[in-house]
Formats: C-alpha cells, structure tokens, sequence
C-alpha cells in the first residue's frame, strides 16, 4: 500500500518544490534533474514490487 | 573564552531547531521497517546493506523538500497542495495519507503487542496501555514536550546497535557481502524494493513540513534544520542496518529460511543465539521504542494534513477544546488502530498489505 502510494505523494512534493518556492529556494538546474530522477526510481521500484506480487 | 561561548550559543540554537528532521527519521524505522530488515539479513546476509547505506542520501534529498517548503512558505503540505493543485487533489493526496496511517498504526501495535506477549503481558493490557499513553501525550503537551517525548521513545531503538554488536558479525563478511548484488534475482529485487517501501514513507513527508510549521521555524533556520534531517537520515539507516547485520551475523548464517514475519518469531529466532537479555529483552526494547515514536508521527501527520485541507484547527499549541477536531482524528486513528489489534485480525497478512 505504501510503495502504491509513494507516486502520488512524491509526485505531489517535487511538483510543489519546483512551483511553489520563489528562488532562491525553487528546484532548478541539474539538482532539480537529479531529484527528480531520484523520485522516478523510487516510486518506479515500490511500483515494480507490488506488481511482482501481483501478478 | 570568547569562542566557546560563541560554540555553546551555536549549540543551544542548533538544539532548538532539530526535532522534526529527527523525529520523522526515527519514526521511520517502525515496527514494519524493522521486521522487513530481519527479513533482509536473515535471507540475503549483508547483501542488502549497501542499499541501507544508498537510501541515506534519497532520504535526505526527499525529506529536504519538506523542509524548504515548510520553512519558506510556513505551510504544511495538505495546505500547498490546495493552494497550487485545488481542492480535489489535495483530498486525494490526503486521503492517500488517511489510508497510510491506518495501516502503519496497525504494525506498529502489533509490534507492541508481540513484544507485550514475549513477556506474558496480554494483547488487551500492552496495547491499551500505549493507546492511553499516546492519547496523554498529545492531549496534555505542547509542540515542544511532545517532541521531546517522541525522541526520547524513538531513542530506544538504539538497543538495536547493541543486538547488533552482540551478533558479533565478522568484517570480511560483511565487506564481502555489500558488494554482493545478485540483482537479477527476482526475490533480491523483491526484498530490495519492499526495503525502499519500508525507508521512504508518505506519512513522513506530511510529518515533517507539518512538524516544521507548528515549531514555528523560519527560513533563518534552514541551516539547522538541514543538518536535523541529515542527521535523522544518518541514524535511522544505521538502526535499519543493525537490524539487518543482528539477523545477517546469526540466522544469516544457519536457518536463512526461517519464518520472521513478527516480532514473536523474529526473538524467537534470536534468543538461541544472542541470549534471553539481548535477543528478547533489548530487541523488544527497540521494537516498542520503533512503534510508539512512529504512532506518534503517523497519527500528528493525519491529524495535521486533514486539518489543512479541511481548514480545521490543527496545532499541539492549541488545548484540545480549541482544536477539537485536532485532537478528536489523532485520537480515533490510536483507538481504532489498538482496537483492530487487540481484536485479533490477522496481523502478518495486513502488515504485509501494508508495507507494500
């Protein structure tokens, strides 16, 4: 249930780091990129286990 | 002279300011994580403790978000999304937290309860007995002593370390084993991810944003509260890895295909190799330091990110008759969680579902 929700949640918090923040505090350049692959991997792998047992 | 005083003055400062980082770290490794980290070492030896260490850094970065959105915009994270997203999203996001919660309180009372029964204490009596304890500390303190409260339970996990030391791993295997990464097997990857699903946690990113605006912490504190969450991060993948070497040194090495799926099993286990004292008593030490800090986290963490979607009052700076609704959703999510407990649902099945 945690790994399903982890999308939602993690999704949620980067979208809000890169619009809700005036600079110097906004996500930007490479951190932004890195961060943002960072959520990808980890909601993508509680994704990937749920489904493991799934199906 | 004058430099030690300043040193001191840092000090006090900086400990003021850390609590939610710590707080939300500690909670991290709840009696769910703990369980999926005996597992790790008892099937895979050290073959899953790199990652521990690799999760330390993701932690950071995520949980950093939180606190630069916390600390700029002094809202928590329920309140953002309503403000940039709407209303919609943000009750689903909400409710995604609502559901979360349910089911951490459930672990984390089961790993109490198991811990009350190794010692011949009933399910009814060690449950209901954190129920009323946690219901206490939240009605009668403000941010600060709940706070403190909530790092002093979580310190216990540190009895952890010990069981750890008392495994007596022996270095060349686990160096040997943090560089093993049979990643093409599916039931590595499978623990790996329910690993990654046990460290980053939703509940914590509306915990510590939350946490971070009832202290009423500004952006002069970002400093600090950066190093709060590195901190936090530091120790609570230490105690996740402790765990994983306790199990890894011991059952690692003769029983891999044990059964660990409570905490019953999991002292059960132990016992024969680390003794009574450290295999029973300081693992149920940690394990119930685990669910009680993680019950208070999981249960400000709802009763906060409804009340900024909804618009109730919601701050422990509040008395109860102020923010009723505050207090009434942190009370009835400890009440129905030791309930279902105490009611003998099958535990293993849904603490499985949950860290999922």
């Amino acid at each position: 249930m945690n790994a399903l929700l982890l999308p939602i949640v993690l999704g949620f918090l980067y979208l809000l780091a890169l619009k809700a923040l005036p600079n110097p505090y906004r996500l930007h350049g490479v951190y932004a990129v890195v961060v943002g692959a960072i959520v990808l991997i980890t909601s993508g792998f509680g994704v990937f286990a749920v489904l493991n047992v799934l199906l | 002279m004058r430099q030690s005083l300043l040193q001191r003055r840092g000090l006090v400062y900086f400990l003021g300011v850390i609590g939610p980082g710590l707080v939300v770290m500690l909670a991290d490794t709840d009696a769910g994580s703990v369980i999926t980290a005996a597992q790790s070492g008892a099937i895979w030896g050290y073959k899953l403790l790199l990652l521990q260490i690799i999760l330390i850094p993701i932690l950071y970065v995520i949980q950093e978000l939180t606190v630069r959105l916390g600390l700029v915009t002094g809202k928590g994270h329920g309140e953002l999304i309503r403000e940039h997203f709407g209303r919609g999203w943000a009750w689903l996001s909400v409710t995604t937290l609502v559901v979360a919660s349910m089911g951490a309180l459930i672990t984390e009372f089961a790993g109490i309860g198991g811990v009350g029964l190794l010692f011949g204490v009933p399910l009814w009596l060690s449950v209901g007995m954190a129920v009323i304890f946690l219901s206490i500390v939240a009605w009668t303190g403000s941010y600060r002593s709940v706070e403190r409260v909530a790092i002093l339970v979580g310190g216990f996990e540190l009895a952890f370390v010990v069981v750890a030391i008392w495994a007596r791993p022996q270095p060349s295997e686990i160096l040997a084993g943090l560089v093993q990464i049979p990643w093409k097997n599916p039931d590595y990857l499978y623990l790996a991810a329910a690993n990654v699903g046990a460290v980053i946690m939703p509940w914590m990113i509306f915990y510590q944003q939350s946490a971070i605006v009832d202290k009423r912490l500004t952006i002069h504190n970002l400093h600090a509260a950066r190093w709060d969450t590195a901190w936090g991060a530091l120790i609570t993948q230490v105690i996740m890895g402790a765990v994983l070497i306790a199990t890894a040194a011991t059952l690692g090495q003769t029983h891999p295909g044990l059964p660990l799926d409570t905490v019953q099993q999991i002292t059960h286990a132990l016992t024969p190799f680390l003794g009574k004292t450290v295999g029973a008593v300081f693992f149920g030490l940690g394990m119930v330091g685990a669910g009680m800090v993680a019950a208070i986290v999981v249960s400000l963490a709802t009763a906060w990110g409804l009340g900024e979607v909804s618009g109730y009052r919601h701050s422990l700076e509040h008395h109860p008759l102020e923010a009723p609704w505050f207090y009434a959703i942190y009370t009835i999510g400890i009440v129905l969680g030791g309930l279902l407990v105490i009611s003998g649902v099958n535990l293993v099945a849904l603490s499985i579902a949950v860290q999922l």
